[in-house]
C-alpha cells in the first residue's frame, strides 16, 4: 500500500474513531450530570413545602452554573422562600398557598436562572477565563510533560519488551531508532496535551463561571484544531507512514482531555497499595521478559558470508566494470537532512572514452544493526541521479536534495557510466547510510514516492 | 433609565452607608417595590456584586440555615465591624 494511502486512510481512522469516542462520552457525562442533578433535587431540603422545593429544583436544573454557585444560589433562593412563606403565613395563608404565592414572586424558575445565569457569565468573565485559560494550560504543559516523562520510566521495560519482539519477529524490518524515537516523542507528548487541556479547561470553566462540560466543547475542539494545524502545517518532524496518525493523536488527546469528565477527577484516588502493586507488576514483568530472552538477539542470515554484490541488489544497479575494485574513493559524504553532499575521486581508472558518467541515489534498506545496507528491492530505479563533472583537481561533487521525497530513509551511492563497449558500467559506491524525512505532515502527504 | 438600572439604583439605595441586608430584608426595606422588581431582584444582586459594587458574605442563623448578606462595596471595605 503506497505510504500516502496509508497515511490518508490512518488520519481518517483516527479522525472518526476520535468522534465516536468524545460522541460518546459526551452523552455519557451529560447523563452522569442530569442523573446528579436529579438526586441532588431528590435531596433537597424538606423543611420547604413540596411547591418550593420543586421551584428551586426546577432552578438548579437550568442554571447552567459551576456546582458551587449553584449550591450557593440554592442556599440563597432556600433562605428567602424560607422567609418568604414564613411572611405570607403571617398573613394568614395556609402552608401550600403561601408557597405557591412566595415562588409565584419570583418568576418562573426557567426565567429567573436564565437571568440568574447572565448576571454571572458576563463577556468580560469569558475573556478573563481565555486568558487564564492559557496560563494554566501553559502550566498544564510543564506538569502533564513531568507524569509523561514518568509514566515512560515506569512503562520503558514494556517498551523495550514490545521492540525486542517486533525486532525477533520481523515485523518491520525497517525498525529503527530514529522512527520509534519519534513515536515515543507523540506519546509523550498527547499524555502532555491531554492534562494541559484539562488545566485550561478547568481554568476557564472557573474564571468565566460556565459549566465545565460546556466549556470544554469549545476549548477541546479550538485547542485540537490549533495542535491539529501545528503538527499539520508548522512542526517538521522525523515522517514515517506511522508518524501522522501518532502525531494527531495528540491532538485528539488534546480534545479528550478536555471532554472526558470535564471538571471533575478522572478517576478515584486508588489505595496506595495498588498503585504500587501495579507499578511493580508494569516494571517487573516485561524486566522478566527481557531477562528471559537473554543475549540472542536475531542475527540476519544475510550477515556474514553472504554480503555478495548479488546478495546486496548492487548488480541490479549495473554490472560491475572489469577491474573498477576501488575506482571510487570517497573524500568525504555529508548528511544534513533532508540533503546528501558527496565528495568523490576516482583512483586508477581513466574515464577517457567513457560517457554519460553520473551519480545514482538509489533507496536502500537495512539489513543489519550496524551500518549494514542492500539495495531496496521494491524500487527499480535510483531516486535521483546526478550528472559527474570532475573539477580541476579531479574531484566530483554531488548534491540530492531529499526534502520532499519518501522513502529514501536509507540510501545507496553509485558511480555508474557508459564504457567503451557501450554497456553501463558500475565503477563504484559511495558510503551508505541514511537520513529521515524531516518535515510537516503535509509535506509528508503532498511528497513524491 | 432601563428598568434594570433603575432596579440597581433603587438597591444600592437601599443599601447606602452600613446598611446590611438580605435579599428578603432588602424586599421590606424596599417598601412597595413593584412584582417585577421582586423578580428581577437576585439577578439584579449577583450582577451588581459580580461588578464590584455589592460585597456579600453568609451568615448563619440559629436555626441553621444560611443568608447572604449584601452591603455596598465601599461601605464593607470601610467598616470595621466585620
Amino acid at each position: 500500500m503506497p505510504a500516502s494511502v496509508f497515511a490518508i486512510l490512518s488520519i481518517v481512522g483516527v479522525l472518526v474513531a476520535y468522534a465516536f469516542v468524545v460522541g460518546w462520552l459526551d452523552r455519557r457525562t451529560a447523563r452522569l450530570e442530569r442523573e446528579r442533578l436529579d438526586l441532588e433535587s431528590k435531596l433537597a431540603p424538606d423543611d420547604l413545602p413540596p411547591g418550593a422545593g420543586t421551584f428551586l429544583g426546577a432552578i438548579d436544573r437550568s442554571l447552567e452554573l459551576p456546582a458551587d454557585l449553584r449550591a450557593e444560589i440554592r442556599a440563597e433562593l432556600h433562605a428567602h422562600l424560607s422567609d418568604s412563606i414564613e411572611a405570607l403565613e403571617a398573613e394568614g395563608l395556609d402552608g401550600e398557598a403561601a408557597a405557591r404565592e412566595a415562588t409565584a414572586r419570583l418568576g418562573r424558575p426557567e426565567e429567573l436562572a436564565r437571568q440568574l445565569r447572565a448576571a454571572h457569565q458576563t463577556t468580560r468573565r469569558l475573556l478573563a477565563g481565555a486568558a487564564g485559560g492559557v496560563f494554566w494550560t501553559g502550566v498544564g504543559l510543564f506538569e502533564g510533560w513531568v507524569i509523561a516523562i514518568f509514566l515512560l520510566v515506569l512503562g520503558l521495560p514494556a517498551i523495550l519488551a514490545a521492540a525486542w519482539v517486533v525486532t525477533a519477529l520481523h515485523i518491520s524490518p525497517d525498525w529503527d531508532a530514529a522512527g520509534a524515537n519519534t513515536l515515543v516523542y507523540c506519546l509523550l507528548l498527547a499524555v502532555t496535551a491531554f492534562i494541559a487541556a484539562r488545566r485550561g479547561n478547568a481554568a476557564v470553566a472557573t474564571i468565566s463561571r460556565r459549566p465545565a462540560r460546556r466549556i470544554g466543547r469549545c476549548w477541546g475542539v479550538g485547542g485540537a484544531a490549533a495542535v491539529a494545524l501545528l503538527v499539520l502545517f508548522v512542526v517538521p518532524v522525523e515522517q514515517t507512514a506511522f508518524v501522522p496518525p501518532a502525531e494527531l493523536a495528540i491532538a485528539a488527546a488534546f480534545a479528550a482531555g478536555a471532554l472526558v469528565r470535564p471538571g471533575r477527577a478522572l478517576v478515584g484516588r486508588p489505595p496506595v497499595r495498588a498503585v504500587i502493586a501495579a507499578s511493580l507488576i508494569a516494571f517487573l514483568v516485561p524486566t522478566l521478559v527481557l531477562v528471559a530472552a537473554g543475549t540472542s538477539q536475531t542475527e540476519l542470515t544475510a550477515i556474514g558470508g553472504e554480503l555478495s554484490p548479488a546478495a546486496l541488489g548492487w548488480d541490479r544497479v549495473a554490472r560491475e566494470y572489469p577491474g573498477t575494485e576501488g575506482a571510487l574513493r570517497t573524500d568525504g559524504a555529508e548528511m544534513r537532512q533532508p540533503v546528501i553532499e558527496f565528495n568523490a575521486t576516482i583512483d586508477g581508472l581513466s574515464l577517457a572514452g567513457w560517457r554519460d558518467v553520473r551519480f545514482e541515489a538509489w533507496r536502500s534498506r537495512r539489513i543489519g544493526p550496524i551500518n549494514h545496507y542492500a539495495i531496496d528491492a521494491r524500487f527499480a530505479t535510483p531516486f535521483a541521479t546526478e550528472p559527474a563533472v570532475a573539477d580541476s583537481a579531479g574531484a566530483y561533487r554531488v548534491r540530492f536534495e531529499l526534502g520532499h521525497v519518501r522513502s529514501t530513509d536509507y540510501w545507496t551511492i553509485f558511480l555508474t557510466g557508459v564504457g567503451p563497449d557501450g554497456g553501463r558500467y558500475r565503477i563504484g559506491m559511495g558510503r551508505p547510510a541514511e537520513s529521515r524525512f524531516n518535515g510537516t505532515i503535509w509535506d509528508w502527504m503532498t511528497a513524491a514516492e | 433609565m432601563s428598568e434594570t438600572k433603575a432596579a440597581a439604583r433603587t438597591i444600592e439605595r437601599a443599601l447606602a452607608g452600613d446598611a446590611t441586608a438580605s435579599g428578603f430584608e432588602l424586599l421590606r426595606r424596599i417598601d412597595g417595590g413593584t412584582p417585577e422588581f421582586e423578580r428581577g431582584l437576585y439577578p439584579t444582586l449577583h450582577r451588581l456584586e459580580a461588578d464590584g459594587r455589592v460585597a456579600a458574605r453568609w451568615e448563619a442563623t440559629p436555626a441553621g440555615m444560611r443568608r447572604r448578606y449584601r452591603r455596598s462595596q465601599w461601605a464593607w471595605l470601610t467598616s470595621t465591624r466585620h
